[in-house]
């Protein structure tokens, strides 16, 4: 039996029949007084084959490039719903269009792969996964526009699910009307199941597809033509994405936002992690189970926001079910997820020379004049709302700890604040506890909070830890930071968070002493963040990040190491969810959107993850673009901040930490240069450039190898899956 | 590489005694906020101090209140005095010294030669719209007060109005409709209200003066070639409405509070936070539409609006529900539902948003359920199951196909939709390709009894739509309160066609000034709306009155309707509008009359 159970053959259908047999008597006992019927059974497995389609999608491009690719229902989006106009807004026939929203999505495919994905061939993959974010968020934009462009607007969107030649097919089954439609989506899915199976199994292109997952390189010294085949992947990857979006229009109706959303997501990512990030017919079976629980939950609670709250549950037991059933390669893969660009400090030679030091304090006394004038430069508006970007710069400190340095991604951090609002807004309103009080106290719960979210992330990381943050930050928007779960915690409409006279005599009741308060937690924050980094523990958490084994072989505790790190960052993510609520003055659910958890990971890469000035400078960046000339213009904010995103990524793959630590490098060069100081760092630095400019100039496949065990003699960041070398 | 204590000691000890020092000045000089709570708010409201005490902004008005009120009345003057004074229990003394004072101060300077030539026979103001106030002699001059309260001097009354950003994909739809309004239009619109209100209600030697937001919020010139030719100052909004922002309202309603500093902001659309922060602040703000009566109560006397509190409409259909239908068969569904289950009663499905968990419905909704499930109904109570969806226009389809399984498998008969406008377009759909068609029983809620609004609905389904509503019968749109505010001002066709929303607050507003009387604040203005007769009860005028202890919205009464796909609506003549029972009669909370609907007479529209 246990051979059955674990055979590759047989292994993964007994597993995927007992789990739908374990669901189905789950949710059975369950709802036993209030059974669903199979038409919410069957319209769940519908709406799963369609969370299975991104699946499929997001599991490709992960092999493929051991990333999450955060726009993968988009990229299919923007061809159905042009397929979708031209049948309603020109009356094109229905295959017609059909195979025009293919050939669409073909073309994104490819154009995303060679213009984007190529050149983030060796980046971290932190930074690739950031940059779809940002490719999502542009590839809405023109979604947005595409309406306008096909020639008509908005208003030939309509809500209602268009008449297809499938439609003349109609059956009741359990009081729920399909039709043809229905049908069409199942049979795409088993097909899209079987086809990409055959595609990986039996042909060249997906042999060397699954060669190229497992290390590129050695697949490259192979003669394997990497890119292209990475090319193929993300053609398949839009394909899938289309088909999907295309067959649901009829069913489901088109798609009326400009982006698909970060919920929707969470669904096709969680069947994707369930199946391990590799196999398509668990990860379509996965979809078709969420799909199902999704609509026996709302059956049953007649809540949206329950099924969103079950997930974490759901992802941490899937998490801690699967360790050990990884692959070596995949295993690689995870470790080299978070692998970020390291910024070295001053090195010591010139640390101590007057100039350096009259140039850094002169630096910092400038930086520090700026952050305490900057709301004297601004209307009143902008001062309110610097105060909640200085709160997003102690989310990114927090998220420095935990994402550049442990290497644990967190899409969720802001998750965390919430914890710690929903506990200051109990005190504070409730209790009336002191308002330091209420900081630690809330910054406490952050912390146990975030033990817990990392207690299954001793066992498994990386992308997994990923989903389930993000699963996390769903569920205190939609549970913890509600007042029908938690009505003793949260302040009503009448009560404030009231700001309090400090010490009974400073006031920081206007928005500049707020902002300056904040401001100064921030400075406590990097002061922490600093010399945590300087510390033993920081040593541990960053050596732990880059070799784990090797970490162990030297005695470093990973495991205290990485929760030591959660328990940090939870601190002070909580604490700044506490300011958040003081700043506010309450405390309501719509101000904890998980999208803000993304925009804030996002302002930290575009920073540079693993540098705190540059998390500062990304909450510059973000501060600008939220609340600077943009403002007011949504379409505007969502190309600036997608398609800006992936270009500034594309300029500067370390972010704009890059340019900082480039041009302090140039200065010291030329101290060093003036005072005849030798200082090796310095000049090793541009053998590195020539190497890497020899290496994105050749396309041959030998001297990319080459150049790829060049570099790995300079210490330049390994690119993904070659970590098991 | 073990580190011993000593050494530990050394590394955390400025730590330790920078912890030591701060617990030391937690415990003697604590950082504790002033106690708000429920009611204070009311309270305070006359010197306002009470409400602001923990913000500050307005702490100045307490001071200005007391002293001119003194100049106008001996009463007043307790009641700014105790403003004054800060305390909640100080406001307390100011509310009953208010209410001698308001209107009668108002009347003293021109009791010898009344000018009466903007009086009506039948006592109320001459002006473009039915609800105008009791009249009030003109103004004769002399002393109004004035600086009253925030944004009161004595020749001006600042007013914000505070357009809401829109959404290009909810304004797609309601073009369909013709209810999606441009800058240019909203923009011409407005600036005629404003010469119309200044025109024909009493101010007491002041003016209705709109103010410009700051910077992008600057609303003469911010849509720049979307509004070429009027300059009216108004603020627009800059905050995302869906998905909403909380911190950006919230923070525009600072700028209002603090920045601008108007006596009114009139916000017909905005999130529940843009209220909440500026009736905390000690705004008087009007807008919401339905939002429970709990907010408004929460920030008295602060908090108005023009349309009926959840709370209200919630009560009406549990009065409606319980006198005629509670315990009957389902008789005006479609057949499909008619032969679902085997019960014979109604089970009430109730459709609500609830954004990631956002109460503002929920509490309207629960206190219906309480009601048909014992309260109201008694004994004879039907079943009723409530549904929340996320107000989110990306996933409505998705959401709406979900919702309609559950109603159907639940076996739903009769679904009240409390829902914003729009949902019903998803919802509707979605049911009739389910070959769903159950009773659609209407709260007369979001507007979504507007014939207008109601076309975009599946017909198929929205032909079984009956029961109360709040808007009255309505008027051919060149003889309603938009288009007579236009004419008024001077202006020649027609305004857009959504500008009936946006008068009713201008003339909300206007009469809350007249009936204050000249000692123009919030507490006079409360005193004044509770004090005002009742205006409307007519088919084509719904009864708005305000009432103590808490009823800040207007509309009282409701109608019965049904929808009849084939009826030309008197708003524009098109076929599809909704059709009333005793020709419009209209219907107080109580005065429900037992017996069955009336709706769909001999089966004609359904």
């Amino acid at each position: 039996m246990r051979r059955v159970w674990t055979a590759p053959r047989t292994g993964p259908p007994v597993q995927a029949v007992t789990a739908a047999v374990v669901l189905y008597v789950a949710l059975h006992v369950l709802m036993r007084h209030h059974q669903p019927t199979g038409g919410v059974y069957a319209f769940g497995a519908l709406v799963g084959v369609l969370y299975g389609f991104v699946a499929l999608g997001l599991i490709l491009v992960y092999r493929a490039n051991r990333i999450i690719n955060f726009a993968q229902a988009e990229m299919g989006a923007v061809a159905g719903v042009l397929g979708a106009l031209l049948i309603k807004l020109h009356h094109v026939p229905y295959p017609v269009a059909f195979v025009v929203a293919i050939a669409v999505a073909v073309v994104i495919g490819a154009v995303v792969e060679v213009v984007v994905v190529r050149r983030f061939y060796r980046a971290p993959r932190l930074i690739l996964s950031v940059a779809t974010i940002g490719l999502a968020l542009g590839l809405g934009a023109i979604q947005f526009y595409l309406p306008k462009w096909v020639g008509g607007d908005y208003s030939v969107i309509d809500p209602t699910p268009p008449r297809t030649w499938f439609n003349r097919f109609e059956f009741v089954f359990s009081g729920f009307h399909f039709n043809g439609n229905h049908i069409v989506i199942v049979v795409a899915g088993a097909f899209v199941v079987v086809a990409l199976f055959a595609f990986f199994r039996y042909t060249d292109v997906g042999i060397a597809a699954r060669a190229s997952a497992e290390n590129a390189d050695r697949a490259a010294l192979l003669g394997i033509p990497v890119k292209r085949v990475s090319t193929v992947v993300w053609i398949v990857a839009a394909v899938l994405s289309a088909l999907g979006i295309f067959l649901r229009i009829p069913v489901i109706g088109l798609p009326a936002g400009a982006d698909i959303g970060l919920t929707v997501l969470l669904y096709p990512l969680a069947a994707a992690v369930i199946a391990r990030m590799e196999s398509f017919a668990v990860a379509m079976g996965a979809g078709i189970a969420i799909g199902v629980l999704e609509q026996t939950l709302y059956f049953f609670s007649r809540d949206p926001l329950v099924p969103f709250a079950v997930m974490l549950p759901i992802l941490l037991g899937a998490m801690l079910a699967q360790r050990g059933k990884l692959s070596r390669g995949q295993d690689s893969g995870l470790s080299t997820w978070s692998l970020a660009r390291e910024f070295r400090p001053i090195p010591p030679e010139l640390r101590d020379v007057d100039v350096v030091q009259w140039a850094r304090f002169l630096a910092g006394l400038a930086v520090l004049a700026a952050a305490i004038f900057l709301p004297f430069a601004m209307d009143l508006k902008q001062q309110i709302l610097a105060s909640v970007i200085v709160l997003y710069g102690i989310v990114g400190v927090s998220l420095v700890i935990l994402t550049g340095w442990a290497g644990q991604i967190s899409l969720g951090q802001w998750g965390f604040a919430g914890v710690g609002a929903v506990v200051t807004g109990g005190l504070a309103a409730h209790l009336h506890v002191d308002f330091f009080v209420t900081l630690v106290v809330a910054g406490v719960a952050g912390a146990l909070a975030a033990v817990v979210i990392g207690l299954p992330a001793l066992r498994i990381q990386g992308l997994y830890l990923a989903v389930t943050t993000l699963a996390f930050a769903v569920t205190v928007q939609v549970y913890v930071v509600n007042a029908r779960y938690f009505p003793s915690l949260m302040p009503n409409s009448a009560q404030n968070v009231v700001r309090p006279t400090l010490y009974g005599r400073i006031s920081i009741d206007d928005p500049r002493s707020y902002y300056w308060l904040c401001l100064l937690f921030l400075a406590l924050a990097l002061a922490s963040a600093r010399a945590l980094r300087n510390s033993r523990t920081g040593r541990a958490l960053v050596a732990s990040r880059d070799n784990e084994r090797g970490a162990q072989g030297y005695g470093v505790s990973v495991s205290r190491a990485r929760l030591t790190a959660f328990a940090i960052s939870g601190f002070w993510a909580a604490l700044a969810g506490a300011l958040f609520a003081y700043h506010q003055q309450t405390v309501e659910s719509l101000s904890f959107d998980p999208q803000i958890s993304l925009l804030i990971l996002t302002m930290v890469v575009i920073g540079g993850v693993t540098s705190l000035p540059g998390a500062m400078l990304g909450t510059v960046w973000l501060g600008f673009l939220k609340y600077g000339p943009l403002e007011g213009s949504p379409t505007g904010q969502l190309l600036a901040s997608g398609f800006g995103v992936t270009i500034l990524l594309l300029a500067l793959p370390g972010g704009l930490a890059q340019v900082f630590y480039g041009a302090r490098d140039s200065l010291l060069r030329t101290v060093a240069d003036r005072r005849g100081i030798h200082v090796p760092s310095l000049v090793a630095d541009s053998r590195e450039e020539r190497i890497e400019v020899a290496a994105a100039a050749d396309t041959d496949v030998l001297t990319t190898a080459a150049a790829s065990v060049e570099e790995s003699d300079t210490l330049v960041p390994a690119p993904a899956g070659t970590a098991t070398r | 590489m073990a580190t011993t204590p000593g050494a530990l000691g050394r590394r955390y000890a400025p730590f330790l005694v920078l912890a030591a020092v701060q617990v030391l000045l937690v415990a003697i000089v604590p950082s504790k906020g002033t106690r708000v709570q429920t009611g204070d708010y009311a309270a305070g409201a006359s010197g306002q101090s009470g409400v602001v005490s923990g913000n500050g902004p307005t702490s100045s008005d307490a001071g200005v209140v007391g002293t001119t009120d003194a100049g106008a009345g001996g009463p007043v003057g307790t009641a700014g005095g105790a403003g004054g004074s800060g305390g909640a229990g100080g406001g307390g003394t100011a509310a009953a010294g208010a209410t001698a004072g308001t209107v009668d101060g108002g009347a003293a300077p021109s009791a010898g030669a009344e000018d009466r030539s903007r009086c009506a026979k039948n006592g109320q103001q001459i002006g473009p719209t039915y609800y105008m106030p009791a009249c009030r002699p003109r103004w004769a001059g002399g002393d109004n007060g004035g600086s009253t309260m925030t944004g009161v001097d004595a020749t001006s009354i600042k007013y914000v109005f505070y357009r809401a950003q829109g959404n290009a994909q909810v304004n797609a739809i309601l073009a369909r409709q013709d209810l999606a309004a441009s800058a240019e239009q909203f923009c011409e619109a407005v600036r005629a209200f404003d010469k119309s209100i200044n025109k024909n209600y009493e101010m007491y030697g002041r003016k209705a003066v709109s103010l410009d937001g700051p910077g992008k919020n600057k609303g003469s010139t911010v849509n720049g070639s979307d509004q070429p030719n009027c300059k009216f100052p108004y603020f627009q909004g800059q905050c995302s409405l869906t998905p909403p922002d909380p911190p950006c309202e919230r923070a525009e309603a600072q700028v209002i509070a603090t920045q601008l500093k108007p006596a009114f902001v009139l916000a017909p659309v905005a999130d529940p936070a843009l209220y909440n922060e500026l009736g905390k602040r000690g705004i008087v703000v009007i807008g919401g539409q339905n939002f429970p009566e709990q907010y408004h109560a929460d920030l008295a006397p602060y908090y108005w609006d023009v349309f009926m509190d959840g709370k209200r409409v919630m009560s009406h259909l549990a009065e409606y529900y319980c006198k005629k239908l509670v315990g009957k068969p389902v008789t005006y569904a479609g057949a499909d539902v008619r032969g679902i289950g085997t019960a014979p009663k109604r089970k009430v499905g109730v459709i609500y948003p609830s954004t990631a968990g956002d109460p503002t419905y929920k509490l309207s909704v629960d206190f219906f359920v309480a009601q048909i499930t014992g309260g109201m109904c008694g004994s004879k109570a039907d079943g009723v199951k409530t549904y929340s969806y996320e107000s989110n226009i990306n996933t409505a389809q998705q959401q709406a196909t979900t919702t309609v399984l559950a109603l159907k498998n639940d076996k739903i008969t009769t679904v009240v939709c409390f829902c914003d406008p729009i949902a019903p377009v998803f919802l509707t759909n979605t049911m009739d390709a389910q070959a769903y068609h159950p009773e659609e029983l209407t709260a007369g809620s979001f507007l979504m009894d507007y014939d207008k609004l109601a076309r975009l609905y599946n017909p198929n389904v929205w032909k079984y739509a009956f029961g109360p509503s709040t808007l009255q019968i309505q008027l051919p749109f060149d003889q309603s309160d938009a288009a007579r505010a236009w004419r008024d001002a001077g202006n020649t066709g027609l305004p857009d066609k959504t500008e009936n929303l946006n008068v009713a607050y201008y003339n909300l507003m206007a009469s809350m000034i007249q009936n204050a009387g000249p000692t123009l604040n919030p507490r006079t203005i409360q005193q004044g709306m509770f004090n005002a007769q009742g205006i409307g009860g007519q088919p084509n005028y719904p009864k708005i009155q305000f009432r103590a202890p808490s009823d800040y919205t207007g509309i009282d009464d409701d109608r019965e309707t049904y929808w009849c796909a084939t009826r030309p609506s008197e708003i524009d003549g098109q076929a599809g509008s909704y059709a009333s029972v005793d020709n419009g009669k209209r219907t107080d909370l109580g005065q429900w009359t037992p017996g069955d609907p009336r709706v769909f007479p001999n089966g004609t529209c359904i």
